[in-house]
Protein backbone atom coordinates (compact mmCIF):
# COMPACT_ATOMS: atom_id res chain seq x y z
CA UNK A 1 0.00 0.00 0.00
CA UNK A 2 1.38 3.54 -1.10
CA UNK A 3 1.71 5.48 1.77
CA UNK A 4 0.57 9.34 1.82
CA UNK A 5 3.46 12.07 1.80
CA UNK A 6 3.28 14.22 4.90
CA UNK A 7 2.32 17.39 3.82
CA UNK A 8 4.65 20.22 3.43
CA UNK A 9 4.74 22.88 5.90
CA UNK A 10 5.12 26.65 5.17
CA UNK A 11 8.56 26.75 6.39
CA UNK A 12 9.54 23.10 4.12
CA UNK A 13 7.76 25.45 1.10
CA UNK A 14 10.03 28.38 2.15
CA UNK A 15 12.81 26.35 2.17
CA UNK A 16 12.39 24.66 -1.21
CA UNK A 17 12.35 28.02 -2.56
CA UNK A 18 15.08 29.30 -1.01
CA UNK A 19 17.34 26.12 -1.95
CA UNK A 20 16.82 27.22 -5.35
CA UNK A 21 17.26 30.92 -4.37
CA UNK A 22 21.02 31.08 -5.48
CA UNK A 23 20.08 30.87 -9.16
CA UNK A 24 17.20 33.43 -9.10
CA UNK A 25 17.73 36.75 -9.55
CA UNK A 26 14.67 38.08 -7.69
CA UNK A 27 16.15 37.03 -4.22
CA UNK A 28 19.36 39.10 -5.33
CA UNK A 29 17.42 42.44 -6.19
CA UNK A 30 18.78 44.32 -3.11
CA UNK A 31 21.90 43.09 -3.32
CA UNK A 32 23.52 46.70 -4.52
CA UNK A 33 21.12 48.74 -2.10
CA UNK A 34 22.53 46.69 0.46
CA UNK A 35 26.15 46.89 -0.14
CA UNK A 36 25.85 50.70 -0.60
CA UNK A 37 23.62 51.43 2.82
CA UNK A 38 25.86 48.74 4.36
CA UNK A 39 28.93 50.79 3.17
CA UNK A 40 27.55 54.31 3.63
CA UNK A 41 27.19 53.21 7.35
CA UNK A 42 30.35 51.49 7.56
CA UNK A 43 32.54 54.62 6.48
CA UNK A 44 30.05 56.98 8.89
CA UNK A 45 30.72 55.12 11.90
CA UNK A 46 34.48 54.12 11.41
CA UNK A 47 35.91 56.37 13.98
CA UNK A 48 33.51 55.01 16.95
CA UNK A 49 35.43 53.02 19.31
CA UNK A 50 35.16 49.58 18.49
CA UNK A 51 33.44 49.57 15.62
CA UNK A 52 33.57 46.54 13.34
CA UNK A 53 32.57 46.62 9.88
CA UNK A 54 29.03 44.96 9.29
CA UNK A 55 28.99 42.86 6.37
CA UNK A 56 26.36 43.39 3.90
CA UNK A 57 25.58 39.50 3.51
CA UNK A 58 24.17 39.73 7.65
CA UNK A 59 21.43 42.18 6.47
CA UNK A 60 20.85 40.29 2.97
CA UNK A 61 20.09 37.66 5.53
CA UNK A 62 17.88 39.93 7.93
CA UNK A 63 16.31 40.56 4.89
CA UNK A 64 15.53 37.30 3.53
CA UNK A 65 13.96 36.80 6.73
CA UNK A 66 11.93 39.51 7.67
CA UNK A 67 10.21 39.65 3.90
CA UNK A 68 11.90 37.41 1.43
CA UNK A 69 11.12 37.54 -2.85
CA UNK A 70 7.64 35.97 -2.95
CA UNK A 71 5.97 38.09 -0.42
CA UNK A 72 4.54 41.16 -1.22
CA UNK A 73 6.21 43.13 1.66
CA UNK A 74 9.78 42.46 -0.23
CA UNK A 75 8.95 45.30 -2.41
CA UNK A 76 8.03 47.76 -0.21
CA UNK A 77 9.31 47.12 3.03
CA UNK A 78 12.02 44.73 2.85
CA UNK A 79 13.32 45.17 6.60
CA UNK A 80 9.68 45.48 7.96
CA UNK A 81 10.43 48.53 9.45
CA UNK A 82 7.85 51.42 9.81
CA UNK A 83 4.22 49.30 10.60
CA UNK A 84 2.47 52.02 11.12
CA UNK A 85 2.79 53.01 14.60
CA UNK A 86 6.34 51.53 14.48
CA UNK A 87 8.00 53.34 17.66
CA UNK A 88 11.13 52.36 16.34
CA UNK A 89 11.09 53.86 13.27
CA UNK A 90 10.21 56.85 15.14
CA UNK A 91 12.84 56.61 17.90
CA UNK A 92 15.38 56.50 14.84
CA UNK A 93 14.27 59.16 13.19
CA UNK A 94 13.20 61.61 15.81
CA UNK A 95 14.14 60.19 18.88
CA UNK A 96 16.91 60.73 21.75
CA UNK A 97 17.79 57.44 21.44
CA UNK A 98 21.18 57.52 19.33
CA UNK A 99 19.85 57.49 15.78
CA UNK A 100 21.04 60.92 15.34
CA UNK A 101 24.52 59.56 15.75
CA UNK A 102 24.08 56.41 13.81
CA UNK A 103 22.69 57.81 10.16
CA UNK A 104 24.76 59.54 8.05
CA UNK A 105 24.04 62.95 7.35
CA UNK A 106 22.80 63.05 3.97
CA UNK A 107 20.65 60.06 5.47
CA UNK A 108 18.97 62.38 8.26
CA UNK A 109 18.18 64.49 6.01
CA UNK A 110 16.20 62.09 3.53
CA UNK A 111 14.46 59.37 5.41
CA UNK A 112 11.20 60.02 6.53
CA UNK A 113 8.42 58.63 8.29
CA UNK A 114 6.22 58.21 4.51
CA UNK A 115 9.99 57.36 2.43
CA UNK A 116 10.58 54.89 4.82
CA UNK A 117 7.22 52.99 4.46
CA UNK A 118 7.15 53.48 0.84
CA UNK A 119 10.69 52.98 -0.41
CA UNK A 120 12.18 50.05 -0.01
CA UNK A 121 15.57 51.48 -0.22
CA UNK A 122 14.92 53.93 2.83
CA UNK A 123 13.48 51.05 4.15
CA UNK A 124 16.58 48.93 4.20
CA UNK A 125 18.48 52.54 5.61
CA UNK A 126 16.25 52.75 8.30
CA UNK A 127 16.44 48.71 9.38
CA UNK A 128 20.14 49.23 9.02
CA UNK A 129 20.20 52.28 10.57
CA UNK A 130 17.77 50.77 13.81
CA UNK A 131 19.61 47.94 13.50
CA UNK A 132 23.44 49.60 14.60
CA UNK A 133 21.36 52.02 16.67
CA UNK A 134 20.26 48.58 18.78
CA UNK A 135 23.51 47.70 18.74
CA UNK A 136 25.56 50.60 19.80
CA UNK A 137 26.69 51.23 23.64
CA UNK A 138 26.03 55.10 24.36
CA UNK A 139 27.44 57.57 27.36
CA UNK A 140 26.73 61.18 28.33
CA UNK A 141 29.83 63.20 27.92
CA UNK A 142 30.84 67.03 28.34
CA UNK A 143 31.89 68.18 24.86
CA UNK A 144 33.10 71.48 24.57
CA UNK A 145 31.15 73.96 21.79
CA UNK A 146 32.27 75.55 19.27
CA UNK A 147 33.22 78.71 21.13
CA UNK A 148 36.29 77.38 23.17
CA UNK A 149 37.22 80.79 24.52
CA UNK A 150 38.20 80.57 28.09
CA UNK A 151 35.76 83.14 30.20
CA UNK A 152 36.64 84.58 33.87
CA UNK A 153 33.33 84.53 36.44
CA UNK A 154 33.48 85.83 39.92
CA UNK A 155 31.72 83.51 42.63
CA UNK A 156 29.16 85.31 44.28
CA UNK A 157 27.08 84.40 47.27
CA UNK A 158 24.97 81.23 46.67
CA UNK A 159 27.17 80.17 43.72
CA UNK A 160 27.51 76.04 43.09
CA UNK A 161 29.50 75.00 40.46
CA UNK A 162 26.85 73.40 39.08
CA UNK A 163 24.58 76.96 39.20
CA UNK A 164 27.30 79.13 37.60
CA UNK A 165 28.00 75.75 34.50
CA UNK A 166 24.15 76.46 33.92
CA UNK A 167 23.91 80.10 34.05
CA UNK A 168 27.38 80.27 31.95
CA UNK A 169 26.08 77.59 28.81
CA UNK A 170 28.55 75.25 30.23
CA UNK A 171 28.87 71.64 32.18
CA UNK A 172 29.70 70.94 36.05
CA UNK A 173 32.76 68.33 34.52
CA UNK A 174 34.43 71.12 32.43
CA UNK A 175 34.10 73.55 35.12
CA UNK A 176 35.83 70.99 38.26
CA UNK A 177 38.30 70.38 34.74
CA UNK A 178 38.78 73.86 34.12
CA UNK A 179 38.78 74.94 38.05
CA UNK A 180 40.77 71.78 39.88
CA UNK A 181 40.89 74.04 42.83
CA UNK A 182 37.32 74.86 43.51
CA UNK A 183 36.08 72.03 45.15
CA UNK A 184 34.72 74.69 47.89
CA UNK A 185 33.93 77.96 46.17
CA UNK A 186 34.84 81.23 48.20
CA UNK A 187 32.69 84.32 47.41
CA UNK A 188 34.71 86.53 45.33
CA UNK A 189 37.19 83.65 44.06
CA UNK A 190 37.61 84.09 40.05
CA UNK A 191 36.87 80.89 38.07
CA UNK A 192 37.43 79.67 34.18
CA UNK A 193 34.62 78.89 32.16
CA UNK A 194 34.07 77.40 28.93
CA UNK A 195 31.09 76.79 26.98
CA UNK A 196 29.97 72.76 26.91
CA UNK A 197 26.96 70.76 26.59
CA UNK A 198 26.45 67.40 27.94
CA UNK A 199 25.68 64.83 25.08
CA UNK A 200 25.30 61.67 23.88
CA UNK A 201 27.97 59.57 22.27
CA UNK A 202 28.96 56.09 21.07
CA UNK A 203 31.37 54.28 23.37
CA UNK A 204 31.08 51.08 21.78
CA UNK A 205 29.08 48.51 20.24
CA UNK A 206 27.49 45.26 21.04
CA UNK A 207 29.22 42.43 19.43
CA UNK A 208 26.73 41.62 16.28
CA UNK A 209 25.17 37.92 16.39
CA UNK A 210 21.95 35.89 15.15
CA UNK A 211 21.02 35.58 19.02
CA UNK A 212 22.07 39.38 19.40
CA UNK A 213 19.93 40.11 16.34
CA UNK A 214 16.88 38.16 17.51
CA UNK A 215 16.76 40.11 21.10
CA UNK A 216 17.39 43.64 19.91
CA UNK A 217 15.74 44.01 16.04
CA UNK A 218 13.07 41.01 16.65
CA UNK A 219 12.63 41.62 20.22
CA UNK A 220 12.53 37.73 20.96
CA UNK A 221 9.00 37.61 19.30
CA UNK A 222 9.72 34.48 16.70
CA UNK A 223 11.34 32.11 18.48
CA UNK A 224 12.56 30.21 15.12
CA UNK A 225 14.22 33.33 14.31
CA UNK A 226 17.63 33.07 14.98
CA UNK A 227 17.27 28.97 13.21
CA UNK A 228 16.48 31.18 10.24
CA UNK A 229 18.75 33.71 10.11
CA UNK A 230 21.41 30.98 10.04
CA UNK A 231 19.93 28.90 7.22
CA UNK A 232 20.33 32.01 5.12
CA UNK A 233 23.40 33.09 6.13
CA UNK A 234 24.77 29.74 6.06
CA UNK A 235 23.45 29.75 2.24
CA UNK A 236 25.33 33.04 1.62
CA UNK A 237 28.47 31.28 2.66
CA UNK A 238 28.05 28.72 0.22
CA UNK A 239 27.18 30.64 -2.40
CA UNK A 240 30.74 32.58 -2.39
CA UNK B 1 -40.05 6.97 30.02
CA UNK B 2 -42.09 9.40 30.33
CA UNK B 3 -42.01 12.59 27.94
CA UNK B 4 -40.38 14.89 30.95
CA UNK B 5 -38.23 11.99 31.86
CA UNK B 6 -36.44 11.46 28.58
CA UNK B 7 -35.97 15.00 27.97
CA UNK B 8 -34.43 15.57 31.18
CA UNK B 9 -32.39 12.66 29.76
CA UNK B 10 -31.41 14.16 26.92
CA UNK B 11 -30.11 17.13 28.54
CA UNK B 12 -28.24 15.27 30.49
CA UNK B 13 -26.61 13.72 27.79
CA UNK B 14 -25.83 17.29 26.04
CA UNK B 15 -24.61 18.87 28.50
CA UNK B 16 -22.09 15.96 29.52
CA UNK B 17 -20.93 16.04 25.69
CA UNK B 18 -20.54 19.65 26.03
CA UNK B 19 -18.82 19.21 29.22
CA UNK B 20 -16.17 16.83 27.19
CA UNK B 21 -16.13 19.05 24.23
CA UNK B 22 -15.29 21.73 26.29
CA UNK B 23 -12.85 19.98 28.40
CA UNK B 24 -11.18 19.56 24.81
CA UNK B 25 -11.06 22.23 23.48
CA UNK B 26 -9.76 23.73 26.42
CA UNK B 27 -6.64 21.89 26.79
CA UNK B 28 -6.31 22.79 22.84
CA UNK B 29 -6.13 26.44 24.03
CA UNK B 30 -2.63 28.11 23.18
CA UNK B 31 -0.58 30.54 24.87
CA UNK B 32 -0.21 33.65 23.10
CA UNK B 33 3.82 32.37 22.47
CA UNK B 34 2.89 28.97 21.43
CA UNK B 35 0.55 30.99 19.04
CA UNK B 36 3.37 33.19 17.56
CA UNK B 37 5.22 29.65 17.37
CA UNK B 38 2.52 28.00 15.26
CA UNK B 39 2.64 31.01 12.71
CA UNK B 40 6.53 30.97 13.28
CA UNK B 41 6.98 27.25 11.97
CA UNK B 42 4.26 27.32 9.24
CA UNK B 43 5.80 30.86 7.64
CA UNK B 44 9.11 31.77 7.18
CA UNK B 45 9.34 35.27 6.37
CA UNK B 46 8.59 37.83 9.40
CA UNK B 47 5.36 39.63 6.95
CA UNK B 48 4.42 36.36 6.40
CA UNK B 49 4.30 35.33 9.91
CA UNK B 50 2.60 38.72 10.84
CA UNK B 51 -0.13 37.95 8.08
CA UNK B 52 -0.84 34.20 9.73
CA UNK B 53 -0.84 35.91 13.51
CA UNK B 54 -3.27 39.05 12.05
CA UNK B 55 -5.93 35.74 10.28
CA UNK B 56 -5.10 34.01 14.28
CA UNK B 57 -7.03 37.47 15.58
CA UNK B 58 -9.48 37.89 12.85
CA UNK B 59 -10.08 34.19 13.45
CA UNK B 60 -10.17 34.02 17.42
CA UNK B 61 -12.68 37.55 17.22
CA UNK B 62 -14.98 35.06 15.07
CA UNK B 63 -14.74 32.42 17.51
CA UNK B 64 -15.25 34.88 20.25
CA UNK B 65 -18.63 37.11 18.32
CA UNK B 66 -20.10 33.14 18.13
CA UNK B 67 -19.47 32.45 21.88
CA UNK B 68 -21.08 35.67 22.78
CA UNK B 69 -24.10 35.06 20.21
CA UNK B 70 -24.81 31.37 21.65
CA UNK B 71 -24.23 33.20 25.36
CA UNK B 72 -26.70 35.49 24.79
CA UNK B 73 -28.93 32.51 23.33
CA UNK B 74 -28.25 30.17 25.54
CA UNK B 75 -29.23 32.74 28.46
CA UNK B 76 -32.22 33.49 27.02
CA UNK B 77 -33.47 29.91 27.15
CA UNK B 78 -32.60 29.50 30.31
CA UNK B 79 -35.15 27.91 32.69
CA UNK B 80 -35.06 30.74 35.10
CA UNK B 81 -37.03 33.75 36.17
CA UNK B 82 -37.14 36.54 33.67
CA UNK B 83 -35.39 39.30 36.72
CA UNK B 84 -32.54 36.99 36.44
CA UNK B 85 -32.20 36.61 32.67
CA UNK B 86 -32.16 40.15 32.51
CA UNK B 87 -29.41 40.44 35.04
CA UNK B 88 -27.18 37.61 33.24
CA UNK B 89 -27.42 39.49 29.56
CA UNK B 90 -26.73 42.51 31.29
CA UNK B 91 -23.45 41.56 33.19
CA UNK B 92 -22.77 39.78 29.94
CA UNK B 93 -22.72 42.71 28.08
CA UNK B 94 -20.77 44.82 30.72
CA UNK B 95 -18.00 41.98 31.28
CA UNK B 96 -17.50 42.32 27.43
CA UNK B 97 -16.69 45.68 27.15
CA UNK B 98 -14.57 45.51 30.35
CA UNK B 99 -12.70 42.54 28.64
CA UNK B 100 -11.92 43.97 25.38
CA UNK B 101 -10.66 47.31 27.62
CA UNK B 102 -8.72 44.87 29.14
CA UNK B 103 -7.34 42.96 26.03
CA UNK B 104 -6.34 46.31 24.58
CA UNK B 105 -4.12 47.31 27.95
CA UNK B 106 -3.30 43.71 28.32
CA UNK B 107 -2.12 43.09 24.71
CA UNK B 108 -0.47 46.65 24.86
CA UNK B 109 1.67 45.83 27.95
CA UNK B 110 2.09 41.86 25.96
CA UNK B 111 3.33 44.04 22.65
CA UNK B 112 5.88 45.59 24.91
CA UNK B 113 7.71 42.78 26.16
CA UNK B 114 9.68 42.76 22.65
CA UNK B 115 10.92 45.89 23.58
CA UNK B 116 13.01 47.77 21.23
CA UNK B 117 11.97 45.97 18.80
CA UNK B 118 11.03 47.18 15.37
CA UNK B 119 7.50 47.29 15.40
CA UNK B 120 6.75 44.94 12.96
CA UNK B 121 7.36 42.60 15.43
CA UNK B 122 5.92 44.19 18.28
CA UNK B 123 2.33 44.00 16.44
CA UNK B 124 3.17 39.86 16.14
CA UNK B 125 2.95 40.06 20.14
CA UNK B 126 -0.19 42.10 19.95
CA UNK B 127 -1.53 39.85 17.42
CA UNK B 128 -1.02 36.43 19.33
CA UNK B 129 -1.79 37.92 22.70
CA UNK B 130 -5.42 39.25 21.50
CA UNK B 131 -5.94 35.82 19.75
CA UNK B 132 -5.03 33.93 23.02
CA UNK B 133 -7.12 36.10 25.05
CA UNK B 134 -10.43 36.46 22.79
CA UNK B 135 -9.99 32.06 22.81
CA UNK B 136 -9.78 32.01 26.34
CA UNK B 137 -12.86 34.38 26.94
CA UNK B 138 -14.77 32.67 24.07
CA UNK B 139 -14.00 29.51 26.29
CA UNK B 140 -14.90 30.83 29.09
CA UNK B 141 -18.31 31.44 27.67
CA UNK B 142 -19.68 28.40 26.71
CA UNK B 143 -18.16 26.97 30.03
CA UNK B 144 -20.49 29.76 31.86
CA UNK B 145 -23.84 28.69 29.87
CA UNK B 146 -22.72 24.99 29.13
CA UNK B 147 -24.36 24.00 32.25
CA UNK B 148 -27.93 26.32 32.17
CA UNK B 149 -31.28 24.12 32.06
CA UNK B 150 -33.43 25.13 29.06
CA UNK B 151 -36.91 26.01 29.48
CA UNK B 152 -39.19 23.40 29.04
CA UNK B 153 -41.12 23.34 25.86
CA UNK B 154 -45.04 24.22 26.60
CA UNK B 155 -47.36 21.60 25.62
Amino acid sequence: MATQAAPKSGFDKWKEGVDRAPGDARWNLWDREIQSAVSDFNQHLATTPGYRPLDWRTIKAIIWVESGAGNPQWHIKPMQIGVVGDPGMDSLLYGNEGGNLILPPIWRERLTTVSVRTVPAHNIRAGVGYLLMRMAEYEYHSMPTADTTLYEVTVKPGDSLDKIARVNGSTTEVMARLNPAAAILQTGQVLRVQRASTQRVISGWRPLSTALIFKRYNGGREATYVRKLEIVLEMQRNEK
Amino acid sequence: MKNSQARWLVWVVAVALSAVTSAASSRGLMNESEIRLECGNEFFSMAAVRTCLDKKQAQSEVVLKRAEAQARKAITRWDEDDKYIDLAKTRLAVSGRVFAKYRTEHCAFAASMGGGAIGNALEMGRAACVAELNHRRAEQLRLLVSELPPKQATK
